[in-house]
């Protein structure tokens, strides 16, 4: 991936200009829609397989909110899967975290760069959505292994960081008003496809008599051992294609 | 024109207020009080604008009730107001010759010894959060120097300002979406624990989990959160519209 060199504020405004006309696959209104189109611009600006962006609050991750497609929000779940990555780094440090060759950090997320790297992602680069002490997300782009980290792509991709962190902060009608009670349930609304995540979950704590954390920690390792998206794992439970109690992980 | 010596003090000690968790009105206060300095004798008042667009009085470089008062005149009238509706300054020498224009202001300001006037936006592109007043005894223009530098100031008071703004909103967004998506998940869990223990839809456990919760006056999520953490809990729910056995 190769971007053209600009100055901070020019690329700032490119990424505004870039977000607004942007046409993502799924149409979405409210912000999850204004962040689908930040990945979607920033996919075809800085040259990436994908990005997606991914919500934290003081409880940690809480899954993906905003895509440029169905595969990048299926990448951008592995850390939810794996319970590690990029992101959750890249949250906790309150940095980007720049991988631009995945296959030689297999030690640091075993789990999570053998999912990536099989579907084929090997670069990844991490942005956290932050404003002075609170985090509230991270932007992640997907990219092709030992793909080129440049100061023009780490540049673009902060810019469109700030653009997805005030749409976060403003709104889609970004008029400056104090966020209100829809904000907040419009991300929480964004986050409707994990909706089986959690209903599988209580559905594994009463099958296999565990703890409700247990439950997903059994969850991500039979998700994991089985090679099967957690997403997926979850909607066989719920609708009782999949029977926890012959899970031998 | 105010030495550049002073006026690298100047900046340094607003930097140094804009520490973390730095207190608004008092870094207000010291932009204010830096303002007058730099313009000579003139006094120099802060107005923020509310999320209605109302200008309040927010610092100064004295607190003289005559000063207070011709800050407050302003959500009617005056060069404060209409800087911030247009978002440029406004210059006004010599009072006397505003009476047509600002007909209570106007007045009130000769009146109480204020002759010449200037207003500059708080502005940080396209948003106008306020306007710096500027208040003179004598009937002259701010030099250029003078404007410059008073812009400066106003642009890092502004700064300041919307990032204090954000961080507050960021932080309310964190708590709203956090408690938003706790009790979403904990009753999504509690259905699926339902679910399970009944050998039902998670569709039918939600409705026995409300009707549950409905009979017994119980909130939804503190029902929820009750099965999901107590082993077997979920067995206290009756299913009202199965057959008993």
């Amino acid at each position: 991936m190769t971007v053209v060199e600009r100055e901070p504020l020019d690329r700032y405004e490119r990424a505004r200009t870039l977000v607004r006309t942007a046409e993502p696959e799924v149409l979405r209104t409210g912000i999850a829609g204004v962040l689908d189109r930040v990945c979607t611009a920033a996919t075809g600006e800085v040259r990436l397989f994908g990005a997606s962006v991914h919500l934290m609050s003081g409880a940690g991750h809480e899954g993906v909110a905003a895509c440029s497609d169905q595969r990048a929000l299926e990448w951008g779940e592995v850390a939810f899967t794996a319970g590690e990555g990029p992101c959750l780094d890249a949250w906790r440090n309150r940095g980007p975290v720049l991988v631009p060759d995945l296959a030689a950090q297999q030690e640091r997320w075993p789990g999570y760069s053998t999912t990536l790297l099989g579907s084929g992602v090997g670069c990844v680069l991490a942005f956290p959505l932050s404003i002075g002490e609170v985090d509230l997300g991270v932007l992640e782009g997907y990219d092709a292994p030992r793909c080129s980290v440049d100061t023009g792509t780490t540049g673009m991709m902060s810019a469109f960081a700030r653009v997805a962190t005030e749409a976060l902060l403003d709104g889609p009608a970004a008029d400056g008003s104090m966020v209100n009670g829809s904000s907040a349930s419009q991300l929480s609304a964004a986050l409707e496809h994990r909706i089986e995540i959690h209903q599988a979950q209580g559905m594994v704590m009463v099958s296999l008599g565990v703890t409700l954390p247990d439950a997903l920690v059994r969850m991500r390792a039979h998700a994991f051992a089985s090679d099967v998206p957690l997403l997926v794992l979850a909607q066989d439970v719920v609708t009782r294609r999949a029977d926890p109690r012959e899970w031998t992980t | 024109m105010i030495a550049i010596e002073r006026l690298a003090d100047v900046f340094v000690d607003v930097a140094d207020t804009l520490v973390t968790d730095f207190d608004l009105i008092d870094f207000l206060h010291t932009v204010a009080g830096h303002a007058a300095e730099i313009t000579g004798t003139a006094a120099v008042g802060l107005m923020l604008a509310d999320s209605n667009g109302r200008l309040h009085y927010m610092a100064a470089s004295s607190e003289s009730a005559r000063l207070l008062e011709l800050l407050q005149l302003q959500n009617s009238e005056g060069p404060c107001l209409e800087c911030f509706n247009s978002g440029e300054p406004v210059a006004q020498p010599d009072l006397r010759a505003a009476y047509d224009r600002w007909p209570v202001f106007a007045r009130r300001a000769v009146a109480s010894g204020v002759l010449a006037v200037h207003a500059l936006p708080m502005r940080l592109r396209d948003t106008v959060i306020g306007a710096l007043n500027v208040f003179q005894s004598e009937s002259v223009a701010l030099p250029a120097e003078d404007q410059r530098v008073l812009r400066a100031l106003a642009d890092l008071a502004t700064i300041a300002i919307i990032q204090e703004r954000a961080m507050a909103r960021a932080e309310l967004l964190n708590e709203q979406l956090q408690s938003a998506l706790t009790s979403r998940i904990v009753i999504e869990q509690a259905k699926g624990a339902i679910a399970q223990t009944y050998g039902v839809s998670v569709e039918r456990a939600f409705e026995m989990l409300r009707g549950h919760a409905r009979s017994h006056q119980l909130r939804l999520s503190e029902l929820a959160h009750t099965i999901v953490t107590q082993p077997g809990a979920a067995a206290i729910l009756r299913d009202p519209g199965a057959p008993r056995s």
